[in-house]
């Protein structure tokens, strides 16, 4: 599924931000990538949904070298990556639907397509209820479900969400990745980049620890500071 | 373009427009105000344009005939005019219409009393051109035309003079009508042939002067214009494009495609441009029929001196170049502001 080959990124300031990082997650995998602030998880999700190019190296996702394609490829292959970020990022304007239903306008998907398919993710992410209303009448998780939705109405095979409960308390941190997990379970590929150390603790998925933009440890059933 | 994206875009461009109504209208208004401007020195261009040409029409060439040309003289004469390039009209004007319009001009003034027995005025053509700037050209082609009847009707009457006294002086036909024809340059031969040509030089050059200067002057305006719209249309864009960053953002991370992102865009620009050109294209239009006919009516004069070109002479011509300038230049403007926000 993702295939990082000796990868590094500096950027223009001259920060050091991954470190020769080789790394290969299989399809159907749930990797958490945990690290402290600064060591370049945020770095690694925006080059795997080519938002910043790496220095050095090749990332390959789905058998396509993403450091080779063109510009006008990239829109083509975020449709196969859903991605969520900390700060929900929906827009103010449109209501619950609107925003998931929009996902599925900007690929052209026909209206028919749309009124079958956002009611039912909705529902999925459980807010049925709350389908009309607008992001500022939500609660900081139920906007995440909503963000959840969006990312996954078009089925990419690859999620990526990054530091998807930083803004959570952590009752609803824990049902946001319940609800990844769930989504993994139906085949998705997911990468979680997260501080949320009590929660990787328990979930007993791979763990990859980055530390300075070196990958430090890379265990399967880990946990957020395993000792080797 | 699907049809129901194509559909989206519009809506959405739409949609742009009224969430910031408040800078469309301003943006909208400043436009209309450019067009204003464009559209008014038009309609003023265009009619001094009109007005020279009626002018022009009035600055022909009169070629006064000598007295002693028969009618077939000057019926070749006037075949002779009529062939010069760029001669769009010929009159004959006869003693008798001479002297009438002079008797028109000058009524009962007692000056051209019992002049019809002896009437002074010379037979002329009053020659038109299809421009005022071929006038020196035209000129130039009579005078040779001038020369060419002063040679013939000159050797003709050496023929006829030549006779018995000549011949006892030792003097051949030839030398005798060569004598005659080197005189043509140094004596003054009244009434013969093409006597006079007269035109108004000072006035012509003035006229195509004009005229230059107009035409420099409407396509230095479109330009200034066009600029000014342009850097309107491309500021409100990017304040919209701006307002709407995240929105853009999110559209770039779902996986739009840069046409996706900005056709909305540009169907607000493109609004902006062609509401910014239509409204002040049908106001300037119904204001201008009413300038022309408050004009026709408050100055008498006016009505036989010169005539103004209808409002649909000018607005069937000056509206689509307005509409098309204002949408291309809306469409131009929003392509190049939303270029540097598309790269995520
Ligand atoms: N756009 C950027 N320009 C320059 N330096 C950056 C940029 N983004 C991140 N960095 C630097 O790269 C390092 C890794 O940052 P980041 O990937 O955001 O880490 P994390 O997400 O783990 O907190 C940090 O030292 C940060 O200062
Ligand atoms: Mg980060």
């Amino acid at each position: 599924m993702i295939s990082v080959q000796n990868v590094s990124k500096i950027y223009e300031n001259g920060a050091e931000a991954i470190k020769n990082l080789s790394l290969e997650i299989e399809k159907g995998e749930f990797v958490f990538a945990v690290g402290s602030s600064g060591s370049g998880k945020s770095t690694l999700m925006k080059m795997l949904m080519k938002e910043v190019e790496p220095t050095k190296g090749t990332i390959v996702i789905n058998g396509t070298d993403i450091t080779k394609i063109t510009r006008k490829e990239i829109p083509y292959l975020r449709r196969k990556i859903g991605v969520v970020f900390q700060d929900f990022r929906l827009l103010p304007s449109k209501t619950v639907y609107e925003n998931v239903a929009f996902a599925m306008q900007v690929i052209e998907a026909t209206p028919r397509e749309i009124r079958r398919s956002v009611p039912a993710i909705i529902a999925m992410v459980g807010l049925s209820k709350k389908a009309r209303a607008y992001p500022n009448q939500l609660s900081g998780g139920e906007q995440q479900r909503v963000a959840l939705a969006r990312a996954i109405i078009n089925k990419p095979p690859l999620l990526l969400a990054d530091e998807p409960t930083g803004n959570l308390d952590p009752d609803t941190a824990w049902e946001i990745m319940n609800l990844l997990s769930d989504i993994n379970m139906r085949g998705t590929t997911i990468v979680v980049a997260t501080h949320a150390k009590e929660i990787v603790d328990s979930m007993k998925k791979r763990v990859i620890t980055l530390q300075k933009g070196v990958m430090i440890r890379d265990i399967k059933e880990g946990g957020y500071s395993d000792e080797v | 373009m699907k049809f129901r994206t194509f559909k989206y875009h519009i809506r959405q461009g739409f949609i742009g427009l009224l969430k910031n109504r408040l800078m469309s209208v301003a943006s909208i208004a400043t436009v209309a105000a450019c067009a204003i401007i464009f559209v008014v020195s038009f309609c003023i261009v265009l009619n001094l344009d009109y007005i020279l040409e009626q002018l022009e029409d009035t600055i022909g060439i009169s070629v006064f005939l000598g007295d002693d040309l028969t009618d077939e003289q000057v019926k070749d004469i006037q075949n002779s005019i009529e062939k010069i390039g760029h001669v769009s009209d010929v009159v004959y004007l006869s003693q008798k219409d001479a002297l009438k319009w002079a008797e028109e001009t000058w009524q009962n003034s007692g000056m051209l009393d019992g002049l019809e027995e002896d009437n002074p005025f010379p037979r002329s053509f009053d020659i038109s051109l299809d421009g005022v700037k071929y006038q020196k050209e035209v000129v130039t082609e009579l005078e040779n035309l001038q020369r060419e009847y002063e040679i013939k009707i000159v050797s003709e009457k050496a023929e006829n003079e030549f006779d018995e006294n000549n011949k006892r002086d030792g003097v051949t036909r030839e030398e005798y009508k060569a004598a005659k024809l080197s005189e043509i340059d140094t004596v003054n031969y009244e009434n013969i042939g093409i006597e006079k040509i007269t035109h108004a030089q000072k006035e012509s050059e003035v006229l195509v002067t004009i005229n230059t200067v107009l035409r420099v002057m409407s396509i230095i305006l479109i330009i200034i214009m066009g600029m000014i719209s342009v850097s309107i249309i491309m500021n409100t864009i990017k304040l919209t494009v701006f307002i709407r960053k995240n929105e853009i953002n999110i559209m770039k991370y779902i996986g739009a495609t840069d046409w996706f992102i900005r056709w909305p865009f540009i169907v607000e620009g493109i609004m902006i441009g062609l509401l910014g050109s239509l409204i002040p294209c049908l106001l300037c239009w119904v204001g201008y029929d009413n300038t022309i006919n408050i004009a026709y009516e408050k100055i008498i004069v006016l009505q036989d001196l010169v005539k103004f070109k209808t409002g649909s002479e000018i607005f069937m011509f000056i509206m689509p170049v307005t509409l098309f300038l204002g949408t291309f230049l809306g469409a131009a403007g929003s392509i190049s502001s939303i270029r540097k926000h598309l790269n995520v």
